[in-house]
């Protein structure tokens, strides 16, 4: 029986700790947050449940997704919390001793939403129909990229083409988040 | 607010996109990430390119209602046909075509994130054998299990779930300024940053808590509640006021991790868990509803599930009127 897939793990990630460092280390561009990450990688691993363990196909791979996610969301943390300052000096004439919360945008901010709304229409419009239908069933029906591929008769390759290319179109036309 | 256009070459941009959207499919290898590793070192560009790509990726799915809107919008401009290749439940094109200019400002604001937008309830669906995680803007995240329907509304002041019928697991994103608040059946639960697990039957509500601390109290009566940690369930039946407290699982929800785990439940759970995993629905028929079952079910596919089924307990399955029927066996000798 195959009770320590965890163990192995483990193993795993011990043997692939310095290329975890290194790769985190070159995603962004701190070796000190490359160390955190690889770190919060390792109490991941000790909180998963060995029938978890069981189920990971490709250890090493499994890694740097957990990697990349904890990565991600420390980014996106720390964007709430400066939007957050933001709103806050944004509402000083609501606000007395930072106790009271802004909870609309300013009417500047809904004319940029609304701007950047008719961007995105605009882009999307301008996407070929696979793009665009690729686009909807991955991003509205969540579907999986191997999902998409069987739902349209397209090959998997074909699917992420058709994602990075709206990714790219979008990021172009409407402007970096 | 940073309002910028992008400051990187065409052939970068094409690039990180395609990262970006091979990290969110899951399935790259090592030997993909050491690729990654090799293009990232390659240009000091490419991590702030892959960053910004993923993070735009991502923000698509902070509003899909403007997104949908707009993709809504573009088949209409170009090719009717385009929507009829994307049937969904509930269609917000309706919605969108009577509520004109003041919707689209909402979307909008929506798709830019701010993150303290006073917020209209965006309601997401699963299909029977569909699963589906959505991320919402404060950073929570919700698992939803097939045949699931719960909307989302978000505010400065509160985060508001409401649930119908479904099963969902939640990952709430801590802020102490914003209560999470799940609305189920007749009961409320109330969350400051925490993990567990929710389920709504009929007319019963199952909360089980994986991480943190949840209260979970009577709509009616907000007095009457009981706070469970790390480990511990309640059931709740509407109409009975008892919220009794039992040893739960702190392990993730089986549903999310392909299987369900049962002791000494009825048959008719099992179905209705089955029914929510697989787009044919289940049935326990007669006398089979009252089986007791304890044990593992791996959710592969169903046939398998039911065959294994079959092999655990004195039933058989069969089909009929576009669902599945348990029987016992003794009934149907």
């Amino acid at each position: 029986m195959t009770s320590n897939a965890k163990a192995e793990l483990l193993a795993v990630y011990l043997e692939r700790r310095p290329a975890l460092v290194r790769f985190f280390a070159t995603r962004t561009g701190c070796p000190d947050r490359a160390e955190d990450i690889v770190q919060d990688i390792y109490v991941r691993l000790q909180a998963l449940p060995e029938t978890s363990a069981r189920e990971i196909a490709n250890p090493a791979a499994f890694l740097y997704r957990i990697g990349g996610n904890l990565m991600l969301d420390g980014v996106r943390r720390r964007q709430r919390a400066s939007a957050r300052d933001q709103a806050w000096s944004d509402a000083s004439s609501l606000s007395s001793h930072g106790v009271s919360v802004a909870d609309s945008p300013s009417p500047e901010d809904a004319a940029w939403a609304r701007l950047k709304f008719d961007r995105v229409a605009a882009a999307v419009e301008e996407l070929p129909p696979n793009v665009r239908i690729a686009l909807r069933l991955h991003r509205i029906e969540g579907l999986t990229h191997a999902e998409v591929a069987a739902r349209m008769g397209v090959s998997r390759s074909s699917v992420e083409k058709y994602l990075s290319t709206a990714l790219a179109h979008l990021l172009k036309r409407v402007g970096w988040p | 607010m940073t309002r910028h256009t992008s400051p990187f070459s065409q052939s970068v941009i094409d690039q990180a996109s395609a990262w970006a959207v091979r990290l969110g499919g899951g399935d790259m290898s090592e030997a993909d990430y050491l690729a990654l590793e090799a293009w990232l070192a390659a240009s000091p560009d490419h991590p702030h390119a892959l960053t910004e790509a993923e993070q735009l990726w991502a923000a698509l799915d902070d509003d899909r209602g403007a997104l949908d809107a707009a993709l809504t919008q573009a088949a209409a401009a170009t090719a009717p046909t385009i929507s009829a290749l994307a049937p969904r439940k509930h269609s917000p094109n309706r919605r969108w075509r009577w509520a004109g200019g003041g919707l689209a400002a909402a979307l909008a604001a929506g798709l830019l994130l701010l993150p303290l937008l006073s917020g209209r309830p965006s309601t997401y669906v699963t299909a029977p054998g569909e699963q589906k995680t959505i991320t919402l803007r404060d950073g929570s995240s919700i698992a939803m299990n097939g045949g699931s329907e719960l909307s989302v509304r978000l505010s400065g002041k509160e985060r508001l779930i409401e649930m119908k019928s479904a099963e969902a697991a939640f990952d709430v994103a801590h802020d102490a300024q914003r209560p999470f608040r799940v609305t189920v059946g007749e009961s409320r639960i109330e969350v400051l940053g925490t993990a567990f697990d929710v389920r709504r039957d009929g007319r019963s509500t199952t909360v089980n808590v994986s991480r943190g601390v949840v209260q979970v109290s009577e709509l009616a009566d907000p007095a009457h509640n009981v706070r469970l940690t790390m480990g511990q369930a309640v059931t709740l039946v509407d109409g009975s006021h008892a919220l009794e407290v039992t040893q739960g699982s702190t392990e993730t929800a089986g549903w999310r991790a392909g299987r369900l785990v049962y002791d000494n439940r009825p048959l008719s759970d099992v179905a209705a868990d089955l029914s929510r995993a697989y787009p044919t629905p289940v049935r326990a028929v007669g006398d089979a509803a009252d089986i007791r079952f304890t044990g593992t079910l791996v959710l592969d596919d169903q046939a398998s599930t039911l065959r294994r089924l079959e092999a655990f307990l004195p039933i058989s399955a069969s089909r009929a009127d576009g669902a599945v029927q348990l029987r016992s066996r003794e009934a149907a000798r």
